[in-house]
């Protein structure tokens, strides 16, 4: 094996591919060569290391160099400077935005700091297309102490008292869900992998099949061991050919190395995994959705009781989690049920992988320890709020999800103590708002999510959520009333009682908990008619500044509605009646004598 | 499965253990609103999607409102079905639903007979404040069998359901995802363009005016006012039973007199029976049968099993799902495709008229009649054996729209020579009913010797098949009865497989229960026991026959002598005979 | 039949694999080695303590030691005393060491660092 002095860790996660991080890849290596140095240093491509903001990253090893924005063209740069005559290459290097001193080591960064990478342990750090770079993180050790010297029930009690709690948003307890599955006889069943990561902004899932794919297959597979189940299937959505590809590299890879496949490790325990793909609906990341959807039917939820531990895939017994749920399970197996357990809070072990987006300087995926406060991560781990804005809101759950505010900054995350203030966990989005955020507007665009994804069935969502959308367009446009608010909170209340899935109970959480929130920002809406946020293209008024206006007479000229008068070298004006709210004249003014609010 | 104690609306009972909700509360004597739901229980026949929410209910402990109709009881639940929370919520679905509604009740055909349409009435709704966009209309669309009207649609399923489950047609299925979501054909074809074989079944158990029959009734009408016409009507088995149903009548009331007295008070110029044609079919299958027997018994290379070919809607089936086993068949034609024939030809005759002239209308349980009678192979010359067909439903609309006042009406008798028939054709109307009626005549054909009894037991009754073996005349018949076409379908698909059973006689009834049960019937609304009254009053019918088998009829004896000469002569292979051509199976 | 038959199987492979990520690892645990640091930039190069630091590797290597990590850094300006080598010890100073040739380099790996003697050639402690 080559022995390697210096290893280079060029990120490989969606993000930085779509920016180039693939020719960096091939940069690095061709210097290399040139310099004579390919024997001595690699360059891997490994999983995201999440800190999405100032990707590509390219990691050195093992001085713990992290660089950040890095193009093709420097690739050459810092194998001549900093690989062949150890200078780093400063303007590389992160620079803290408050003290503005370069970091060199990514654990001194305060993103960094407070997180706690467990699900993401092995992303970037491993190539997720080299089995044998997981099996030296111990991969597949877990898998094998379960089933050469483990019953089905103690693997099961080690998941119970570990305290994971489904990561996919429901938060039910998996150790539980696995010892129902494990109840039921039959002689098929199965092991499903809820891979359908809908709600957007979301790339927890994605980032975990395409950096550590390993970790799944390892965890399907014991699963099945503990609930005898002999075939896994992945439900994957479409959109994610990174992760698609991985993951089929990395089931061939577990079957040449008879980690998957009849008898594994001599033992009696058979178990292969397939994936099948989404076809675009969201709606199918709902687990009875999904395995209809699987099964080849339209992708519509169906009543529970009965669950799919009891009735599930072609009607067998199913045990089914979220990606993340399962990338815990071979740490938790290894490292024991007691060590999870000391983290997080009592009634949520272990941490939690964020999505952090928005008005946030730290754009990017996290993992934290549940209980660390949601103050921690938008301020210490996020960076604060971009360009100095005030915090307004922020967005957890996703478009099941509510809204947090100021008040609510120092809230422990965890699934109980986020649905108590009128959110969820969700999947791990969580969205940053600031001043300039109009807050019936996110509930809109949060409903027009919703509303497009409800799969039609039952009456509540299938109308319920138009009726919804088309009120929160009203208040937006300008014509909604106090009736229409009234009117929002009286079909909420009805979709989120009697939805037949959690697509639909929880629609209308985002319209819920902004309503309670921003209730003035609401009531400007409907009785000023005006958008505080300055959002709402109909309810601004664009005023030209007497002081500031030069009468060029250019906003006249362009124009469309013939809104403005004036003469040239005189003040103009314009006509609220007759404004269309284009924004036009206010783009072209060279003086800044046009404003909008 | 023991009981479990429960309290529902203060009212503490005990219930058998996996009892819905729903059905807890109706021994309770509570109804809960449904709409959505169905369970035509003896014909194992269920829709539960729990979509509609209509049916939601408080149960302490559940943090939402459940749905009645697919949640369980368990021991020491509380529930509330009038809570105003639950009250609110129904009201609110509702509102929902009519907000995305045409509200055309005064002028839509299910006026009067639409489960939406009562549930207002039942939910109090008198405002919907929830207005806003429509699903974007679809056209109405009028074929021969069915009208469809897809604003309508409320997404029940039930269609869906009997399209899929209990016929394995599939024509039906939810399209469009969301808020444009409803049920309809693949790339939104007309049903007339797709496999459907217009069963009806369909328009049977939509909750409302989103399919429901193509009503013809103008054309009777304009036909009753041509005086240049002598209109000729023939009425079905089935139709005597049910119709009384369309003017509060129990379900099962024969009402063979005064239907005939109403049809005549329209301006019917001669009031005939079905019943009689189905005799002649019986005559003419029979012999078709005994023939394949023997033959098979000879070593002869012969079509078996032999199946029956009087629904139609079985026929659309196999011309496209076995439609390389279009030899099967009894190459018979239905009941109403012989009277039509005989109508147009020996009556004509007699009457001295030109076929032209003769306007023949059936009275059919059956929408696929209405297709049926627009073959080509029942047509001469581009007129029809029959010219118009009603619905049993259109026809009680019809008697209604002609001011009749049906239930004071005196009975009165068919008229002659196509009037009388046995108590072998009463029984079409019922799954068994064709092959028992035809057991009757091959049985004393074969044995040459009167039947002691003339019941055929094994063959009657709701199970979707059933299987017996006859010995007659020393020879084992194996028989299968079938009703439902997903039965029909396993059925044919064993056959093809190489017939292990070894099945003689298929009988094949598209509807549950047989005609009974058809697509044009009046609404059950999921009530089987009206379903097995009107079995119940068909065999009534039958004992009370003073003549039980076909070859016994006097009128059909008749007819063969001055006409036909014999069954499978030459002149009733000509009309009382057909063929089928294979159709595309998608 | 998979590569790996038995958990026997999977360590021995666990073992032999590790080499693939050594580096990376010791980077993940790098305030718990002893960290060699070779002080490279042009004059650094010019000296020769590339091979130095080339030859350091394989000492390291071929004694098997996990807990000592090579580093390279750049010339930290005493240009006269490079090849210049630091060694710093978990939770202790640098300690710099000058014109290392390849027999001082074996000496500071065997005789300081393994084996925890004094020897000559201390240039400064840095607290680095």
């Amino acid at each position: 094996m080559q022995n390697y002095k210096m290893h280079m860790l060029v990120c490989g996660g969606t993000g930085c591919k779509s920016a180039n991080a693939d020719q960096i890849v091939l940069n690095l290596k061709r210097s290399l060569s040139e310099c004579g140095m390919a024997d001595d240093v690699s360059v891997t491509q490994t999983g995201c290391f999440g800190f999405c903001e100032k990707g590509p990253i390219v990691k050195i090893l093992p001085d713990n160099t992290f660089y950040t924005q890095v193009r093709p063209e420097d690739a050459n740069e810092i194998v001549t400077s900093h690989i062949l005559y150890g200078r780093k290459v400063h303007r590389l290097l992160y620079k803290d935005q408050t003290t503005l001193e370069s970091i060199e080591d990514s654990k001194h960064m305060d993103f960094y700091k407070k997180q706690h990478r467990v699900a993401l342990r092995n992303c970037g750090f491993i190539d997720p297309g080299n089995i044998e770079e997981y099996i030296a993180r111990d991969g597949y050790l877990a898998l094998t102490e379960c089933i050469t010297s483990k019953s089905r029930e103690e693997v099961i009690q080690i998941v119970k008292d570990s305290g994971l709690r489904g990561r996919g948003g429901a938060g039910f307890p998996t150790g539980l869900k696995w010892e129902i599955s494990s109840r039921y006889d039959d002689e098929q069943k199965y092991v499903v992998c809820n891979a359908d990561e809908g709600d957007p902004g979301a790339f927890m899932d994605r980032s975990i099949l395409e950096g550590d794919p390993h970790a799944v297959l390892e965890a399907m597979a014991i699963c099945g061991y503990a609930t005898k189940a002999s075939e896994g299937r992945i439900y994957i959505r479409a959109e994610y050919p990174l992760a698609i590809k991985r993951l089929e590299n990395a089931v061939k890879a577990a079957e040449e190395y008879g980690f998957l496949g009849e008898k594994i490790l001599g033992t009696d325990f058979s178990f292969k995994v397939s994936l099948t793909f989404g076809a675009g609906a969201f709606v199918c990341g709902e687990e009875t959705a999904l395995l209809r959807s699987m099964e080849g039917g339209r992708g519509e939820p169906t009543t529970k009781p009965p669950f799919p531990s009891e009735h599930g895939l072609f009607g067998k017994p199913t045990t089914i989690n979220n990606v993340e749920t399962f990338a815990n399970i071979p740490v938790i197996i290894r490292q024991g049920a007691k060590w999870y357990r000391s983290m997080g809070t009592e009634k949520s072990a272990g941490t939690k992988v964020f999505a952090l987006a928005g008005k946030i300087n730290n754009v990017g995926l996290i993992e934290v320890p549940m209980g660390t406060t949601l103050r921690e991560v938008i301020f210490d781990i996020g960076g604060g709020i971009k360009d100095g804005k005030k915090f307004k809101a922020v967005q957890t759950g996703g478009p099941s999800g509510g809204c947090l505010t100021e008040k609510d900054l120092d809230t422990p995350i965890d699934f109980d103590n986020l649905v108590a203030k009128g959110s969820m966990m969700g999947s791990g989005g969580m969205i940053v708002m600031d001043e300039d955020s109009c807050m019936p507007a996110v509930a809109k665009f949060y409903l027009q999510f919703t509303q497009e994804e409800s799969c039609g069935k039952c009456t509540p969502c299938r109308i319920g959520t138009t009726r919804l959308l088309e009120l929160l367009e009203l208040i937006c446009n300008g014509e909604g009333t106090m009736e229409s608010l009234e009117e929002l909170r009286r079909l909420s209340s009805v979709i989120k009682d009697t939805a037949l899935c959690g697509l639909g109970q929880t629609a209308p959480n985002p319209v819920l908990s902004t309503l309670n929130a921003f209730w003035d920002e609401y009531v400007a809406h409907v009785v000023d008619k005006k958008c505080p946020a300055g959002v709402c293209t109909k309810l601004l008024d664009y005023t030209i500044h007497a002081d500031k206006c030069k009468g060029c007479t250019m906003c006249f000229r362009v124009c469309p509605a013939g809104a403005i008068s004036g003469k040239v070298k005189e003040v103009h004006f314009i006509d609220v009646s007759k404004c269309i709210k284009c924004g036009a004249c206010m783009d072209t003014c060279k003086f800044n004598a046009i404003t909008r609010g | 499965m023991s009981d479990v104690t429960i309290t529902i609306d203060g009212k503490t009972m005990k219930v058998k253990q996996g009892t819905s909700i729903l059905e807890a509360a109706k021994e309770a004597g509570i109804t809960i609103p449904t709409l959505c739901y169905f369970n035509l229980e003896n014909a194992d026949i269920a829709c539960k999607p729990a979509s509609c929410r209509v049916c939601v209910v408080e149960v302490e402990g559940s943090r939402n409102l459940l749905p009645s109709c697919v949640t369980s009881v368990a021991e020491g639940m509380v529930v509330r079905t009038n809570s105003k929370r639950a009250i609110n919520a129904r009201k609110m679905n509702i509102e929902l639903l009519l907000s995305d509604h045409p509200n055309d009740c005064l002028t839509c055909p299910k006026s009067g007979s639409c489960d939406l349409q009562r549930l207002t009435q039942i939910v109090e709704v008198r405002s919907i404040d929830v207005t806003g966009t429509r699903r974007s209309t679809v056209p109405v669309e009028v074929g021969k069998a069915l009208k469809r009207d897809l604003s309508k649609c409320i997404m029940c399923r039930r269609c869906e359901t009997m399209c899929s489950t209990v016929q394995s047609v599939y024509a039906l299925s939810a399209i469009h995802r969301g808020f444009p979501a409803y049920v309809g054909t693949a790339f939104e074809e007309p049903l007339s363009d797709t496999v459907c074989v217009s069963c009806g079944q369909c328009s049977a158990v939509c909750p409302v005016g989103a399919i429901t029959e193509n009503d013809e009734v103008e054309k009777v009408i304009d036909a009753l006012a041509d005086k240049t016409k002598t209109v000729v009507f023939q009425t079905a088995p089935s139709v005597r039973v049910a119709i009384g149903e369309e003017f509060g009548l129990p379900a099962g009331t024969e009402v063979t007199g005064k239907m005939i007295t109403a049809l005549r008070r329209l301006g019917a110029d001669y009031v005939f029976d079905t019943n009689f044609a189905a005799d002649l079919t019986i005559m003419e299958e029979s012999a078709e049968i005994i023939e394949r027997i023997k033959a098979f018994l000879n070593d002869e290379k012969v079509s078996l099993p032999i199946t029956t070919s009087c629904c139609p809607g079985w026929v659309n089936f196999f011309e496209s799902q076995f439609s390389d086993m279009l030899d099967l068949p009894s190459t018979a034609k239905s009941p109403q495709g012989m009277f039509g024939a005989v109508a147009k030809n020996y009556f004509t005759q007699k009457l001295g008229i030109r076929r032209e002239d003769m306007i023949v209308v059936s009275i059919m349980p059956c929408t696929a009649k209405k297709v049926e009678a627009d073959r080509e192979a029942l047509k001469v010359n581009g007129n029809p054996d029959v010219d118009i067909v009603l619905t049993t439903r259109e026809t009680a609309r019809l008697f209604k729209l002609a001011n009749i006042d049906f239930t004071k009406l005196e009975d009165s008798e068919f008229d002659d020579p196509l009037g009388e028939s046995t108590g072998a054709a009463s029984i079409f109307g019922v799954t068994g009913g064709v092959l028992e009626a035809a057991l009757r005549t091959v049985y004393e054909t074969l044995e040459e010797k009167p039947l002691k009894k003339v019941e055929f037991f094994d063959v009657r009754g709701f199970t979707g098949v059933k299987t017996t073996t006859l010995k007659i005349a020393g020879i084992p018949i194996n028989v299968a009865v079938v009703h439902g076409l997903a039965n029909a379908r396993k059925v044919m698909d064993e056959v093809k497989a190489g017939n292990p059973r070894d099945l003689h006689v298929i009988e094949v009834m598209a509807c549950p229960g047989g005609c009974i049960g058809g697509g044009g019937q009046p609404y059950h609304r999921g009530d089987g026991s009206v379903l097995s009254k009107r079995t119940s009053a068909i065999y009534e019918i039958d004992k009370d026959k003073k003549i039980r088998k076909s070859h016994e009829n006097p009128f059909i004896k008749e007819l063969y002598q001055n006409y036909y000469g014999e069954p499978l002569s030459h002149l009733a292979h000509e009309q009382l005979h057909t063929h089928y051509t294979a159709t595309a199976k998608y | 039949m998979g590569k790996v038959q038995s958990k026997e199987d999977l360590l021995k492979l666990r073992e032999s694999c590790r080499q693939l990520l050594h580096v990376r690892v010791q980077g993940e645990r790098i305030e718990d080695l002893t960290q060699i640091t070779v002080f490279m930039g042009n004059s650094g190069y010019k000296s020769g303590a590339k091979e130095i630091m080339n030859h350091i590797f394989e000492k390291i290597q071929e004694l098997g030691k996990e807990d000592i990590v090579l580093l390279q850094a750049d010339s930290s300006g005493l240009v006269a005393f490079e090849p210049l080598v630091g060694v710093k010890r978990p939770g202790s100073d640098q300690v710099l060491f000058g014109k290392v040739d390849l027999k001082k380099a074996d000496e500071i790996l065997q005789d300081y660092i393994i084996d925890g003697n004094s020897i000559d050639g201390i240039l400064a402690l840095t607290n680095s």
